[in-house]
Parts: C-alpha cells; structure tokens; sequence
C-alpha cells in the first residue's frame, strides 16, 4: 500500500511536470512547438542508491543541465510512470545490474518509445538474461554474445567528436557486448572488433539513432578506482545533443548576465570569532572576521558578497562567544557590498541523522563521547586553558563530527535551525536589510521539510555539489548540476567547492584554494560551464595563506570577463532556468516566459546570429564568446519574443557590460535603460554604426555623467567614472554629424 | 685552598664550553626556532637574509619554502624548492616535497614527473601505487608500463600491479611475457581478478598449454571461484573446441 501511495503521488508529480513543461502558461496555438526541456532519470533504490548518490546525479546531470534538461528522478524499485496521462520526453538510464522488474520496464519502454520517447543507457540495460535482446532491439541493436575476455579486441572506429573527450581508451579494454547496428540509422560512434576466431567480429559499443543512445558499460568513462577518479570518455555534450536530437534552439544559461560569465562569492560564517595569525593594524590576533572585513569586504568593495553568520557562534546560550563577535558581525553586515544571509544555528552536519532527531538519543550519545574522552582532571585543565588561549569557541562545542550537529546545548528543531537563525542575522544587519538565503551547513544535503521552510521564510537556499574542475579533478565529470530536487523542493547548489575541498579538511595546504584559478578557467572556456562562485568558511580569515589565495581569487573577479552579482542573485538565475518555458512559434522564432530570475539565452552555435529588433521584444543584447552566442534578455519584460534576422538591421544592442540593464527602451539611433549593479560600469555595445556615440547618466534626473566614444565597427565600449556608481538611467545615442 | 677544585673547574670547562659552542644555535637554527615557535616573518626575513650571503645553503632555503609556503607565497616557494633540486641537492625529500606543493596547486603532470624521478624505494607503497594509477589516468601508458616494470624488477610490484602490467605487455604484443607473469602471480596464488584468469586461460590454450589452464582452471574452482565465472571458463574452453574437465 505504501508503495503503491508513494507511485500515485509520483505520478501526479511527474504528470504535472510534464504538463507544464509541455504547455506554456498562456497555452499553445496549433503552429506552435513547446520546447520539452524534462528528461526522466531512472535509478534503482533497491540498491539503497538516493538520487543524488547516483552516478546520474553525480556526473550525468551537468551535462544535462548544460544543455537546457531538467532531470526528475524515478526509482524503478517504486514502479514506474504512468504514460497514460503523460509521455517524458526523454529517458536516462544508468544502471549497474539487473532490476527487479525488467520485464515490466520493458514493456513500459516499448510503449514510451512507441510515443517517440527517446532513450539514453549508459552502462547495464538493467535488462535480466530473458529480455536483454529486446531491448537492445529498443534501441535499435542486436546482441550477438559476449567477449569476457579483450586482449584480442582492438578498436576499429573512433569517431573522435563524441569518443576520446577528456582521455582516451584504455589500451587494456573492459569486456564488452557484442552488439550489431540492426539499421543504417544506428550510427556507431566506437567499434570494437577481435581478432579471435571465436568472437563475432565488430561490436558497435557507442551509439545514436532514432531510440536515442547507448553507451556499453566501462566506455562512458575512463575509471581509476585506485585513486578514484573519473574522466569522460565520451564528449557528454555532444553525446546527449545527438541522441536527443537536440537541434540550435535557445538554451536558458545559468552562467551569464549582461554577456559576461558571473562572479558571486559567499561565505559560511564558521569561525567568525575565531583568532587569526594575521594580524591587523596593531593587534596582534585578530578574530577571523574582522581579518575577512579589513582585507577583503573593505578592499575590494565593488565585489558584492553574501554572509553566512552561524547562529551558536553568536549566541552565549550555546557557547562562549568572543566580545567583539556581535559588534563585528553588525559592522561587516552593514557594509554596502555584503548581502546577509544565514548558516544555521546549532550548525547541521549531517541533515539526514537529524530528520527523525531524538533528544534523549542525542544527550545520550553526547555521555558517551564524553565518557570515552575523558582525561584526567590536570589535561582537562590544560585543555581549558589552551582553548582559552587560543579562543577558538568552536572546539569547545565541536564533537569532532560524531554528533550530527555542532551546537547541541539546545535541542534541534528546523523553526531553530532555520527561522531563528534567519532572523538573527536579519536582527544584526541595519534596518533596511534583510536575510535573503539559508547556506545549507555540513554535508549540506537538507530534507524536505526543511528546504520547505526556507522557503517558507521568504529567502532562497544553496550550498552543496561541491563543483570543481582542476588539475586533481581534471574532468567535466567533478562539475555538479544545478540543484538537488528533494521531493517537492529543490535546493540550489552552490556554483564550486569551498576550500575545505581544498585543503584536506583545512588540515594542510591552506593555500589550496588558489586551485580555483583553474577551475574557473577550464570552466570558462572552452565552453562556459559555471559561474565564477567563489565560495568560503570565515576561518580562512585565520591563515596567512588562505588569505592570500583569497585576494588573487578576489583580483581574478575584478577582472573584465565577470559581472559580480549578489549570490541570491545567482540562485534566482538558477531557480529561472526550471521554470522557463520556451515555445517555439516559427523558424528562428520563439516565445520565452515565467523565466524568474534567469536573463540569458545560449545558443551553442559560433554562427552570428542577428537579432530582428523589429519584431523581438524584451531582448536587449547578443554576445558571441566561448563557442556560444549568448542573448540577453530585458528583465523588465516578462515575456519574451526572440526572433533572428538574416542580416543585422542597425539597432545597436548590448555586447557585454559588469551591470544588468533593464526597462530598455529603443529611441532614435541609440537606446535608454536602467542600470544596476557593482563598481564602475563598463559597457560594451555591438551593431553600432560607425562614429561618436554619446552615453549620458543620470542619478534622480540630474546629469550625472556625458561620455563620448567611437565606434570603430569592432564594438562601442564606454568606461563611466570610477567613482560613479549605479543605479543610474542611461542613454545611449549616436551622434549624427558630430566630428568630434 | 687546594688547588683540586681549581683542576676540576678546569676539567668541567673542557666539557663545558665546547658544548655550548655546540648548542648554541646559529643564524639558520634561530631562523628554524622562529618559525616552529610561530615567528614566522622574522623566520622568512632570516632565511631571506642566509640566502642573500650564501645561495647554496641547501637548509636555509628549504626552510626558506616552508616560510613561503606558510605565507601562501606558492610561486615563491616553488622557485625556492626549484633552485634546490636545480642545484643537484637530490634529497628524494626535497623533490616530494615540492611535488607535493606543485599537487597542492593543481600541477598535477609536474608532481607526477617529480615523484617518477625518486627512486621507487625512497616511496612508500601507498604513494607509488598512486603514481602508477596517476599515470594510467593520464593516459601515460608507456610510462606507466616502464613504472611498473622498474617497481617489478625492484621486486616492489604488488600482485595488481604485475597483474596489470602483464596486460599492458599484451596490450603491445608481448604475450609471451604476459603469460609468464600471470602465470608467477597465480603461482603464488594472488591472481584474483577474473578477467586476469579468463585471460590467462585463454593464452595458455592458444599456447597449446591446455593442460596447464585446466590444472589452474581447477585450482580456482577448488578455491571456491563461483558458478558463473566457472561457466564462463567452461565457455571459453568450449570456444576453443575443448572441454573444461571438473573434477
């Protein structure tokens, strides 16, 4: 009963995720083709895999989401969907061994794909002996044995664009299906063939077609268990975009505004009054924060940054709290480019221990650590005064991780957790701000209920994934996806790995996080992967080198490719791109609405693409960078209309800027906009005529400034004062017949 | 007064001032105090200073990087480290240390490259198994090969590391030489992995040593090898137009 319950809910939540992505808000004329953006993610849970322990969520997903899929998870041990009320559209499997139910999947593929469902398997069909061959048959290939053992096996055909992205076969292969294309439409991307008399000839292990894809076990990525590590071996991009026919259509990007790849950075305010080794002016220790206010908030103040404070390490009912700690936590949150935020109160460490919470359970464990750590009275009394020496309050509390939480002296509870914890730092922060994100703590996989009352209290919520891309984790595969959906909820993850990741635990190496260097450059190019999140605890206020890691990562974002934004300016980007609905509505047109938060289009074309400015509405710039045109859209409008030209028609249109424009409106030779945003704007313009430009600002209808520049054909670039800042009203002319 | 307090005055100092010659600590122990005791800019200033006046102070500049090191000065730190082994101080140390701060960087290549220039001996097992897998997920394969065989020449090879370089040697066309040491490693009964016995199987019968594979095809059976692998090596031996005769 319970299963079947849990089946019903699923469906009607996977039935209404279909319909909406299917259908539009504003309902679809007869001409018109919604864009379905929803792909199924089967897993198994029979074998105790969650969603996101899955190699799915771990690997697959990124590149999905990279190409505009949303996945839902679907645990075949629960049953599966049902396709009478509405058909997905794509289908992903990645199974390790047979499921319980084959027979039962397969019957439920074959009417899927008789609706035109198009399925991707990586790995295991997860087919029994009985119904293997059928549903290779599915996908459109006929098993013809097995080779259990490859020393005579050598590849015959690579093709290079989809096999051999991030390494190559391994010279030893793995065993492998002897698979046959059964029509010229099966197009293999990797053939292997045996020399052995006793093997049938080629097998075709890496495939597209009509069904969609496979990809034969130990061929989807170059694996090195011994040191756990992961590469793709098949190009996951071009992959998915083949098996999915995923024609040029525009593609919601959560790594862009205003043209430019986006900078956010955040903290997690574990250690704020904990004592740092460099010193600041004439004291000697600093507490951690303040090392982060004066060497980082207040020297780079046109980067925005949003700050976590833990509640226990500001509250003396849970632990000793350092007497500046207050004073400094409403100073920094006063400051104009730190957003407030908040990161817990008694500091979850591990969420899922804590859904069931059981106080007697919990003091009880807390005995026995004490018991089984006890020291003789003279090393408990050397203890106290080291701690107080080094007044880091966080050990006092600390259970080295064997309590699921850190501050315990109170009993858990999510209004706790989470409200309060909110509303504490709302309290510190002057009167005009407000808490606006919950950063998810410690292994930052929160249940339902509580991502539920995040959002209950009116602010977004992010942390986890633990994205990198670097010379240790040189792989796509070490990119997180977009969010972990946990039932009804979703939870944003934050856009890199912080520098714990980095440094062992912040154990060693506490330069570490100058890692990031890489990653933000193997994810800017050669496509744009992720945003630049650089992401922090306040204990790397404690170290010279952490410090110094921090400010090279600090002067890479002050650098032309980003424009810094406000991490819940990040999240609502992300938390936009589930929601956009696309329609197309005729060639090279299309209709983009209930896109939240989320302003740009990628096309994944280097093609230029002109904008027909006559006909567009709410589309306010166009950019080719990183093997991508992307387009910017006007947040001011809510719906969309995106239609290309076939030359470009002369309006000038924002190339790139480190402010978002919005209200855009077209006047004669030139455009008015509001402006917002961080530093001194850079504005960078295309499709602007040759000659004078005139860029005139103003704050409350005064002039602010009236700038002059060239268009030289290769762009229009205006540089506003270094001490003017946004927001502002601008107006963007030509000058016609000025020489100047 | 007698003058034997006097001798044994005399005799004391002998011992004694030597000794606080000896313990008294020079620039570069100082500096080295500085920085275990936490002063670590007056630490970096002192080595700074030794190695302005003498360049070849193999110490002062080691503890020079780890002052560098501690104030996040990473580029400086590997230069400092560089210009050591530069300058022949070859301390298999000195190397892993800066291929651990190239790894701590993400100069993952240039660690690898120095830690294959320590002897394999010099490492312990754990890190020279990672250098070989590193060299396998780099695609380095002739390296890896060449790693594997100097580990196995060095009688350093694990039974997973012959394992697979006995593959990489078929991968080349040495079946020879595979068979031989796959042949070694179940002699010693450390061949576990399956593939590695259906493989074996398959070169001994393709060697015309069907005796030897089915005498080894029983001993894993009588090892306890499960039902499917052993329909597997039946099948193999029924590929072959030969029958795997269980006891």
């Amino acid at each position: 009963m319970v299963n079947l319950g849990k089946t019903f809910l699923r469906n009607v939540f996977l039935f209404l995720l279909l319909v909406f992505a299917a259908f539009p808000m504003e309902g679809i004329a007869a001409n018109e083709n919604a864009i379905r953006r929803d792909i199924i993610a089967f897993h198994d849970g029979s074998h105790t895999e969650l969603p996101d322990e899955t190699q799915l969520h771990r690997i697959v997903e990124f590149p999905l989401n990279h190409l505009g899929l949303s996945a839902s998870y679907w645990d075949v041990a629960d049953g599966l969907p049902d396709l009478t009320t509405a058909r997905p559209n794509f289908v992903v499997s990645w199974f390790n061994a047979p499921i319980g139910n084959s027979k039962a999947y397969l019957d439920w593929a074959r009417r899927a794909r008789e609706a035109g469902t198009k399925f991707v398997v990586i790995g295991h069909t997860g087919m029994n002996t009985e119904n293997t061959d059928a549903f290779f048959r599915l996908l459109g290939l006929r098993t013809a044995g097995y080779a259990p053992i490859t020393h005579q096996s050598s590849i015959l055909m690579r093709n290079p664009d989809l096999v051999g992205y991030e390494c190559t076969p391994d010279p030893v292969l793995p065993p492998y299906p002897i698979l046959k294309p059964q029509s010229t439409e099966i197009e293999s991307h990797l053939t292997v063939t045996s020399t052995s008399s006793r093997l049938d000839g080629e097998s075709a292990l890496v495939t597209t077609g009509p069904a969609g894809g496979f990809i034969a076990s130990g061929f989807a990525l170059c694996r090195v268990p011994e040191i756990n590590r992961v590469r793709w071996l098949i190009n996951p991009f071009e992959f998915f975009t083949r098996a999915f026919a995923l024609d040029l259509r525009p593609i919601p990007d959560t790594t862009t505004l205003s043209g430019r790849r986006i900078y956010f950075s955040h903290i997690d305010g574990d250690g704020w009054g904990n004592r740092s080794e460099v010193p600041i002016g004439t004291t000697r220790n600093p507490l951690a924060g303040r090392v982060l206010a004066e060497r980082l908030f207040k020297t780079f103040p046109d980067l925005p940054v949003g700050l976590g404070l833990v509640g226990g390490e500001l509250d003396r009912a849970l632990g000793p709290v350092h007497d500046d700690a207050l004073s400094l936590a409403r100073e920094v949150l006063a400051l104009p480019n730190v957003e407030v935020a908040a990161h817990g109160y008694s500091h979850p460490l591990r969420w899922a221990e804590l859904e069931d919470y059981d106080r007697d359970a919990e003091i009880a464990e807390i005995d026995a650590i004490r018991q089984r750590n006890a020291k003789p009275p003279i090393l408990r009394g050397l203890d106290w005064v080291g701690q107080r020496l080094q007044e880091s309050q966080y050990d006092l509390v600390f259970f080295d991780g064997e309590v699921p939480r850190v501050f315990v002296a109170k009993p858990f509870s999510l209004g706790h957790e989470i409200t309060e914890a909110l509303d504490l730092a709302s309290t510190l922060a002057p009167k005009e701000k407000r808490a606006q994100t919950f950063y998810w703590t410690g292994d930052a996989r929160p249940f339902e209920a509580a991502i539920k009352l995040a959002s209950a209290n009116g602010v977004t919520n992010m942390n986890g994934g633990d994205s990198r891309f670097d010379g240790l984790f040189p792989s796509v595969a070490y990119l997180s996806p977009l969010s972990r959906q946990v039932g009804n909820q979703r939870q944003i993850y934050s856009g890199n790995a912080n520098e714990v990741l980095f440094t062992d635990g912040w154990t060693k190496d506490f330069h570490g996080q100058l890692r990031m260097l890489d990653t933000v450059e193997r994810t800017g190019s050669p496509r744009r992967l992720k945003p630049y999140n650089l992401y922090y605890h306040t204990f790397s206020g404690e170290k010279h080198a952490s410090l110094r890691a921090l400010t090279r990562l600090h002067k890479l974002a002050e650098t032309d490719e980003f424009i810094p934004v406000w991490p819940s300016r990040y999240i609502a980007v992300a938390n936009g791109f589930f929601q956009t609905r696309i329609t197309e509505i005729g060639e090279n047109d299309w209709r983009i609405e209930n896109r939240g938060g989320l302003q740009t289009l990628r096309f994944d074309t280097d093609a230029t693409l002109y904008i027909d400015t006559t006909v567009s509405t709410g589309v306010i710039g166009v950019r080719q960078v990183a093997g991508a045109t992307y387009i910017t859209l006007d947040p001011a409008v809510p719906v969309v209309r995106l239609r290309f030209a076939d030359a470009p028609d002369g309006q000038v249109l924002l190339d790139n800027a480190n402010w978002e424009l919005s209200k855009v409106q077209r006047i004669d030779c030139g455009l008015r906009a509001k402006v917002t945003g961080f530093g001194a704007g850079k504005l960078a313009f295309t499709e602007a005529e040759r000659g004078p430009w005139r860029l005139t600002a103003h704050r409350d209808e005064e002039l602010v400034a009236d700038i002059v520049a060239h268009s030289t054909g290769n762009g229009l670039r205006f540089a506003l004062p270094d001490n003017l800042r946004a927001p502002l009203d601008i107006t963007v002319q030509c000058r016609d017949g000025d020489t100047e | 007064m007698t003058a034997r307090p006097d001798i044994f005055v005399f005799l004391a100092s002998l011992v004694v001032i030597p000794c606080a010659f000896l313990l008294v600590p020079n620039t570069g122990d100082y500096a080295d105090l500085r920085f275990r005791d936490g002063e670590v800019m007056q630490a970096l200033t002192d080595s700074l200073g030794i190695q302005s006046q003498n360049s070849t102070d193999a110490n002062a500049a080691f503890l020079l990087s780890r002052t560098q090191i501690y104030m996040g000065d990473v580029d400086g730190a590997s230069r400092t480290l560089k210009g050591l082994v530069e300058q022949g101080a070859d301390a298999p140390l000195l190397r892993l240390t800066l291929a651990d701060l190239y790894a701590s960087i993400g100069r993952q290549a240039d660690a690898i490259n120095l830690r294959l220039q320590v002897p394999a001996a010099e490492l312990d097992a754990s890190t020279r198994n990672e250098l070989a897998n590193w060299l396998r997920y780099e695609g380095r394969h002739d390296e890896e090969r060449t790693y594997l065989d100097r580990l196995d020449q060095a009688g350093l090879a694990t039974s997973v590391q012959s394992t697979r370089l006995a593959f990489l040697e078929l991968a080349i066309g040495e079946s020879d030489g595979a068979i031989a040491r796959l042949n070694a490693i179940d002699d010693t009964g450390e061949l576990h992995d399956s593939q590695a016995r259906l493989t074996l199987l398959s070169l001994l019968i393709e060697a015309d040593r069907q005796d030897d594979a089915q005498q080894r095809a029983k001993n894993w059976q009588s090892a306890g090898e499960d039902s499917s692998f052993l329909e597997t090596v039946q099948h193999i031996f029924r590929a072959y137009e030969l029958e795997y005769e269980t006891d």
